[in-house]
């Protein structure tokens, strides 16, 4: 049984905790040890992006007291587990965002459940799991094509996947660029969503609740009855 | 200390320890197709036109240009237009060439382009004064590549050089895309391919 | 043309009220995004080119202070004058000085094609004050010349006009019909106007896209043929470039131009792509090589690989903050992700809203022909820039008491509980309009315990 100590990013801790349940159980239903350090708040990226990384050394110190035993630390989003990798150098685990944990180190290949209901998704990559954790393929480049998430969610029955005509544009969320740069952020979210919209998905499902959580933000003004979850949500078996 | 002491040594202070220099592709082992050059050619706005033999382009021209039309023309032992050799000067006197038919040393066929420098050039303003373009290339003169294009240019055998690749262009209004923005209208290439039974 | 300040975000905000013209701006510049796509992945050996692209600049940049050097001597036994400017006002200075010397008291006739430098440099501007009028050849320039605006892209000067606009900055300027908004039209109407600019100009001024070190020439790209028909037709060619341009050998620019135009346009090659060795007779040649703050910037390691750009333009076409908020908002010659990370370099304190007009999403750094990292060289000017307390005042008290909060897993806990019951039980204090989150979306639903609390409850025993 292989130990692994889950990471709940702070946010989602606060506002989704569903997200990190779903997270739990279904490394749980796929054999691991799951292990939540109890002392666990941030991975420090908002102050480091906003250029105070040097501020965020308490953060960091607070990651490794929590994490630093683990060989394999496994977190529900992308964003986090890019900022601790190329940010943290000093801890000596193994990060994984959960859908490449899935597929690089538990080697998933097959999920025995279908979707409560047929589901039609769109799928929100988040710019810091795609091109920053290389998750999937990016349109920029001249590279074959692949999807972790889409992976794993092609082994859940009756969940049909659709593709937005912009792949893999920015949400516009952005870590304090959604609130320093308003106006972009929400015009963006609402071309990504225009584009979910255009084909009539009932969920749009990603693997960093934070791109979500200002994409629900829109739908929810828009008063559209789109809902998004996070990957975990679809991938967990609800009836176990 | 001057600027150029200046600058030089503010470079030499704060240029990193060296970096290798990468090496450079093999050249292409294919053959430069001559109707891979030609779809490029006319993918970039050009029109190809092939011929057998250069006499080819005087029935060719004259039927689209015809007196008063000035077609000025750097191929010898060809009765079309103004025959222009050694070096004009000024360029100005070249504002009323209404077609300028040039040999071109050769093509490239990934992007369509045609070389042309000072040896084909009898002045450099030539090639884009003209309200049309016409350059003769031949499918024996054609390489695969920019790389292989540039293995035929020793540096310093040509005073100026030009590839050109279609008419000029613009899309600077809203994108849409314009032929003749400053330069030539059109540009038509002669695509000589000589057949060895005739 | 100096404006009042207006930072990025406030000029964003005022491009997003016009949502439709916002749209086609970013649909339009999706469009050119898509054709470098579609000319990117037409070549199966893109990303290896790309590499080598890197690796040439990378080395070039290692050894500039000799090739610069090796570039001068070949350039002046070639017959071209070489010039040094450490400054954007001495390269005012000197372009100024060769008019005068070209010219005398006649009043000069000069054309210029599209350089990115002399933006940079405002030698319009410069040269405008001294009596000198320089006429832009490039159709975009000249469009936005005549409009006295700046260009809004280094590749497309224009992009942020529509026909409508080009229709009736012709009809004042070049007497056009009134409401003609043909394309095909606006562009005959400019080129017979610029023709006669090319045939009576002395003096003709272009950038430069590569210098070659092993040559001592250069070569200059224009779709429109605008740099030729200037500089073939006047007696003197004056060449600015900044130092950061020089490339070893002529081999190199099959690597560069193979990637340049693809990049920018999704053309294979540019219409022409002149290479100048030595003048034409009774021509006469000058460059001009600028740092105006690149041997600076060569000397910072998280920012040096900036100087490796070719300014294809690429980075502003892919970059979802530039389509909807337009080049005019960068307030710097250089535009979008490239510009906002060469501007801090030149003004960090003008500039230090730039590297935070981004949300990192990393899509230029991958579109890149030269790969820089640009979206990582955004994130190190952040820093950069919060060290030199450049980051506003109420920032910094949120960012550091955020860091106290997050370093103390007691303080998160509390502050998580008394954050939640705030915002269920009085909404008002943060749906209000103080809250820019709440403007344009609602905030999420709190939930009444956190996975924390939850965990305590059902697992706490492990």
């Amino acid at each position: 049984m292989m130990r692994v100590a889950l990471f709940v990013p702070c946010y989602v801790d606060q506002f989704y905790p569903a997200v990190a349940i779903a997270t739990l159980g279904l490394l749980e239903q796929l054999g691991c040890q799951v292990v939540v350090p109890r002392n666990q708040t941030c991975c420090g990226q908002p102050m480091a992006n906003s250029g105070f990384a040097r501020a965020a050394a308490s953060c960091d110190q607070n990651f490794r007291q929590n994490f630093g035993e683990f060989d394999h630390i496994v977190c529900p989003s992308g964003s986090c587990v890019l900022h601790v990798r190329e940010h943290n150098p000093l801890l000596t685990g193994q990060i994984w965002e959960l859908c490449e944990f899935l597929t690089d180190v538990l080697q998933v290949r097959a999920l025995p459940h279908r979707s409560a209901r047929p589901l039609r998704i769109g799928i929100h990559q988040s710019c810091h799991g795609q091109r920053g954790l290389r998750l999937s393929s990016m349109s920029e480049r001249n590279e074959p094509y692949f999807s972790k998430m889409e992976t794993l969610l092609r082994l859940v029955d009756g969940i049909n996947i659709t593709t937005p005509a912009r792949p893999d544009e920015c949400c516009g969320f952005g870590g304090t660029f959604c609130v320093t740069q308003e106006a972009l952020s929400v015009k963006m979210g609402k071309d990504r969503l225009a584009q979910h919209q255009a084909n009539q998905v009932d969920y749009i499902v990603g693997g960093d609740m934070s791109c979500l959580m200002h994409l629900e933000g829109i739908l929810r003004r828009q008063q559209s009855p789109i809902q998004v979850r996070h990957v975990a949500q679809l991938l967990v078996d609800h009836a176990l | 200390m001057n600027s150029r002491q200046a600058i030089l040594t503010a470079v030499a202070r704060n240029q990193p320890v060296t970096r290798p220099m990468p090496t450079l592709p093999e050249p292409s082992t294919e053959r430069a197709s001559a109707d891979g050059f030609a779809q490029r050619v006319e993918a970039i706005g050009g029109t190809i036109v092939p011929i057998s033999a250069l006499t080819d382009i005087v029935s060719y021209l004259q039927t689209r240009f015809p007196p008063p039309a000035r077609l000025v023309s750097t191929l010898p032992d060809l009765p079309l237009g103004e025959r222009l050799s050694d070096t004009v000067v000024p360029g100005h006197i070249l504002e009323t060439v209404d077609l300028a038919l040039l040999m071109g040393a050769f093509g490239v066929v990934e992007n369509g382009a045609i070389w042309l420098d000072s040896r084909q050039l009898p002045h450099r303003a030539l090639p884009f004064i003209c309200q049309h373009l016409a350059v003769v290339v031949s499918s024996q003169a054609l390489v695969s590549t920019l790389h292989d294009a540039y293995r035929q240019l020793s540096p310093n055998t040509f005073d100026y050089g030009v590839f050109i690749a279609g008419p000029s262009k613009t899309a600077d209004i809203e994108q849409s895309l314009v032929i003749g923005a400053h330069g030539p209208r059109s540009l038509t290439v002669f695509l000589l391919t000589t057949d060895p039974s005739r | 043309m100096s404006q009042r300040f207006v930072s990025h975000a406030q000029a964003a905000s005022q491009f997003l009220t016009d949502e439709a013209r916002t749209d086609w701006h970013d649909e339009t510049l999706w469009f050119v995004r898509q054709k470098r796509d579609k000319a990117a992945h037409a070549l199966p050996e893109w990303e290896a080119l790309r590499e080598l692209a890197s690796g040439i600049k990378d080395h070039a940049l290692s050894e500039l202070s000799t090739y610069l050097t090796q570039f001068e001597q070949n350039a002046l036994a070639n017959g071209i004058q070489v010039h040094w400017a450490a400054t954007a006002a001495e390269h005012n200075q000197i372009v100024l000085h060769i008019i005068r010397q070209q010219t005398g008291p006649a009043p000069p006739r000069v054309v210029k094609s599209k350089s990115m430098l002399t933006e940079e440099c405002h030698l319009n501007e410069f040269l405008t004050k001294q009596g000198v009028e320089v006429v832009d050849t490039d159709l975009g320039e000249r469009i936005v010349q005549l409009r006295q605006e700046p260009p809004s892209h280094i590749v497309l000067p224009a992009i942020h006009l529509k026909k409508a606009d080009v229709s009736a900055t012709f009809q004042q300027h070049l007497g056009t019909e009134a409401g003609n908004e043909d394309p095909q039209y606006l562009t005959e109407a400019a080129r017979h106007h610029l023709r006669e600019k090319f045939v009576s100009a002395s003096i003709a001024i272009t950038g430069v896209n590569f210098a070659i070190a092993e040559t001592g020439g250069f070569v200059v790209c224009t779709n429109e043929g605008n740099a030729d028909l200037g500089v073939h037709l006047a007696d003197v060619h004056i060449a600015c470039l900044g130092i950061e341009k020089v490339i070893p050998r002529q081999e190199h620019l099959g690597v560069f131009l193979r990637l340049l135009a693809r990049s920018a346009t999704g053309q294979p090659i540019t219409t022409y792509s002149s290479h100048f060795v030595r003048p034409r007779a009774g021509q006469v040649i000058h460059v001009i090589l600028v740092d105006n703050g690149r041997s600076t910037q060569l000397g910072r390691p998280e920012f040096r690989n900036s100087l490796k750009c070719i300014r294809c333009g690429a980075c502003f076409n892919t970059c979802p903050v530039y389509r909807r908020s337009g080049g005019h908002s960068y307030h710097n010659a250089v535009a979008g992700p490239i510009g906002s990370i060469l501007a801090p370099n030149l003004d960090m304190r003008r500039n230090a809203d730039l590297p935070f007009a981004s949300t990192l999403c990393g899509s230029c750094t991958n579109v890149c022909p030269v790969k820089i990292n640009i979206h990582e060289q955004l994130w190190h000017w952040r820093q950069t820039l919060t060290a030199e307390g450049l980051a506003p005042p109420a920032k910094t008290v949120a960012m550091k008491g955020m860091a106290w909060v997050l370093g103390h897993p007691t303080v998160y806990r509390l502050s998580g509980r008394i954050g939640r019951w705030v915002m269920q039980h009085v909404p008002v204090l943060v749906n209000n309009r103080l809250n820019p989150w709440y403007k344009g979306r609602d905030m999420p639903s709190p939930p009444a315990q956190s996975f924390g609390e939850w965990y305590d409850k059902n697992r706490s025993r492990v």
